[in-house]
């Protein structure tokens, strides 16, 4: 079982449920939110946000908009559309029950 | 000092250096290609873009103006490689792409023999060359060379798959390598469905001997059937240059000609064409053999061509049965030789024989002089063959009397027929008074074909009787022409029979000899006589 690859899964899996919190905080341009994911380690390579971010959009959770920028082109800043806000509170419900889950089950298993 | 490129990132204009333009090309392509499938392929790539437009702009600051080599890698290692993104509907996280060490595989694709050196060459980083000639050192002084090489042959496993070759050179296993890989060499497909067996170690030993045998089987297969191949090609291009050769009929010995071995060898024009076709089914044999033994031979063709053997070697019996029969008949032809003489008084007066040639209206048509033993021949339009070559010789008489002998000669297939073809050859020759002509040529009726028809004289000279020779006669004096003066050199010299022994009369270091003109006039031997007589009183 190589523990690299369950970590990246468990990444993964939690990656969209991250993204969606950090633009729940108002709207943000990729370079943004790729500085908060990296710095919550969850992220390794930046060419993963893209694809997420399309799909995200594609699915009617985001939105984006284009805004000048004063040191370049201008910029795509995503936000979150109503459907992605309903969709971050039943992610953010999950969660609960996960997290809630995990540390029952490891709490029981160490005592 | 290095070229730089400007290019739009993103909507930003960067200078790159050539060489990480290529780089960079090559990332942004195998994320096009890696999205290729994806909806919104070109909003990605765009976003992508313009993020690595704000990370160059970081990287760049102030002070830097052109992007090198080492920023692009910077940035794709920030980026990452597109498999490692998962892919825009599910996808896992990149898989393998942590393993990048080496692997020590044999490398078939560059394979001398197993593979061996280039795996190693792979692995170490050395030449395979070097390596290759190690080998073949260690073998010839010591002889652990060849060991080794088994040794190792059996233990190292075959790069197969496109990932074993990549992890045999070391580099990381991800799509964009992969792709290069594929592009690079086109893999067989028996290769790839290949399965990998699992093998006990003593069914690798035993498979990596077969191996071996049967690279070394494959070699020499190969260089024999190459060795085919060039020779049949090379006998093709000198059958079909030697037919060309004998259809132009240029520079060629008469003989071989094809117009003369038509019209005066062969029994009839049937022969000459069935002969043809004979020798050509001869011939087509080897070369056909060596051409379809060769291409199968180097592309290890399994399946025989149905019924070949028996196609060729009916071939060669119908080929050999006509030319044999061909040859037979025409060899029966000159199966019998015989001769006529007939011989003629001439120039009963005369004390001095004046002997010329005539004109020779053939030569514009092919006579010319002699040369070797070929006879020149020309067919005349009204169906004669005209030979150019009857021979001169010299002898001293028994009697008082000229004479000229003639003696014709022809072969055939019995003695009648060889009597009846020189019967039927045409010499005309005249004498008047003290002129002896002599024509160059002699003839024969057409159908008689060549039957070795010869004309040879010989002139008897009684004891003290002078001949001079017009120096046209040098052209059909034989070697042996009875003179004590070479052939070649006899033409515009007097001859007298002095006591049995046929001498140049005017023999003394004279200055006569230099000053007689190559064509003789009857003045010119009227003098010559003059000299002759001078001598002799």
């Amino acid at each position: 079982m190589n523990i690299e690859n369950t970590q990246a899964q468990m990444r993964k899996g939690v990656l969209e449920f991250c993204i969606l919190g950090i633009l729940s905080k108002g709207e943000a341009y990729p370079s943004d939110i790729l500085e908060r994911l990296k710095e919550a380690r969850m992220i390794v390579v930046e060419g993963t946000l893209y694809p997420l971010l399309m799909r995200l959009k594609n699915s009617g959770l985001l939105n984006y908009r284009w805004v000048e920028s004063s040191s370049g082109p201008p910029r795509k800043y995503y936000d979150l559309t109503e459907e992605g806000r309903r969709f971050l509170a039943e992610l953010e419900t999950t969660w609960k029950e996960i997290a809630f889950a995990v540390h029952q089950t490891t709490q029981t298993q160490r005592s | 000092m290095n070229k730089t490129i400007s290019v739009n990132i993103g909507g930003t204009v960067f200078n790159i250096e050539e060489d990480a333009y290529l780089r960079l090309k090559n990332y942004l392509d195998a994320i096009a290609k890696h999205f290729s499938q994806s909806e919104g392929r070109d909003e990605i790539m765009s976003d992508i873009e313009a993020r690595m437009a704000e990370l160059f702009t970081e990287v760049l600051g102030k002070e830097r103006q052109v992007i090198l080599l080492a920023d692009v890698e910077h940035i794709v290692s920030v980026m990452g490689q597109p498999e490692e993104y998962g892919d825009a509907g599910e996808g896992a996280p990149g898989v393998g792409s942590e393993k990048s060490s080496r692997r020590l595989f044999r490398d078939p694709d560059n394979a001398s023999v197993g593979g061996v050196a280039a795996g190693l060459s792979h692995y170490f980083g050395w030449d395979p060359v070097g390596i290759r000639i190690a080998f073949v050192l260690l073998t010839v002084f010591g002889g652990s060379g060849l060991p080794i090489y088994i040794i190792l042959w059996l233990v190292m496993p075959e790069a197969r798959t496109t990932a074993e070759k990549l992890q045999m050179k070391g580099s990381r296993i991800n799509v964009d390598n992969i792709s290069k890989k594929v592009n690079q060499q086109f893999e067989s497909a028996t290769e790839t469905l290949k399965s990998k067996k699992v093998r006990d170690g003593f069914e690798r030993f035993f498979d990596g001997v077969g191996q071996l045998f049967k690279a070394l089987f494959k070699l020499f297969r190969v260089l024999i059937g190459a060795v085919f191949l060039a020779l049949g090609v090379a006998l093709a291009v000198s059958v079909i240059v030697g037919i060309a050769a004998l259809m132009a009929g240029t520079n060629l010995p008469p003989m071989l000609e094809s117009g003369f071995l038509k019209q005066f060898f062969f029994l009839s024009s049937g022969w000459y064409y069935t002969t043809w076709v004979g020798v050509l089914l001869l011939v087509l044999v080897p070369i056909a053999s060596l051409f379809y033994g060769g291409i199968r031979m180097v592309l290890n063709l399994q399946s025989q061509v149905k019924g070949i053997g028996i196609v060729l070697v009916a071939t060669l019996i119908v080929g050999s049965i006509i030319t044999f029969t061909s040859t037979i008949f025409h060899v029966a032809e000159y199966s019998k030789h015989e001769a006529l003489d007939d011989v003629y008084r001439i120039a009963e007066t005369a004390d001095t024989l004046h002997i010329r040639l005539s004109s020779d209206p053939f030569w514009h048509k092919g006579i010319k002089a002699r040369h070797g033993d070929i006879t020149e021949l020309v067919k005349e339009d009204d169906g004669r063959l005209v030979f150019g070559n009857p021979l001169l010789a010299m002898r001293p008489a028994d009697g008082e009397q000229f004479e000229l002998r003639v003696t014709r000669h022809a072969a055939g297939s019995s003695t009648d027929y060889a009597i009846e073809h020189a019967r039927n050859v045409s010499y005309e020759f005249k004498s008047a008074d003290s002129l002896l002509t002599l024509p160059p040529y002699f003839t024969a009726p057409g159908e008689d074909k060549y039957h070795a028809q010869r004309v040879r004289m010989v002139l008897f000279i009684p004891e003290g009787k002078f001949i001079a020779l017009d120096s046209s006669i040098d052209r059909i004096l034989r070697s042996d022409n009875g003179l004590d003066i070479r052939s070649g050199e006899a033409g515009g010299k007097v001859f007298v029979n002095r006591g049995g022994e046929i001498v140049w009369a005017n023999a003394p270091a004279d200055t006569q000899y230099d000053s007689i003109p190559s064509t003789q006039k009857e003045e010119n031997i009227r003098e010559v006589q003059i000299n002759v007589r001078t001598v002799e009183s």
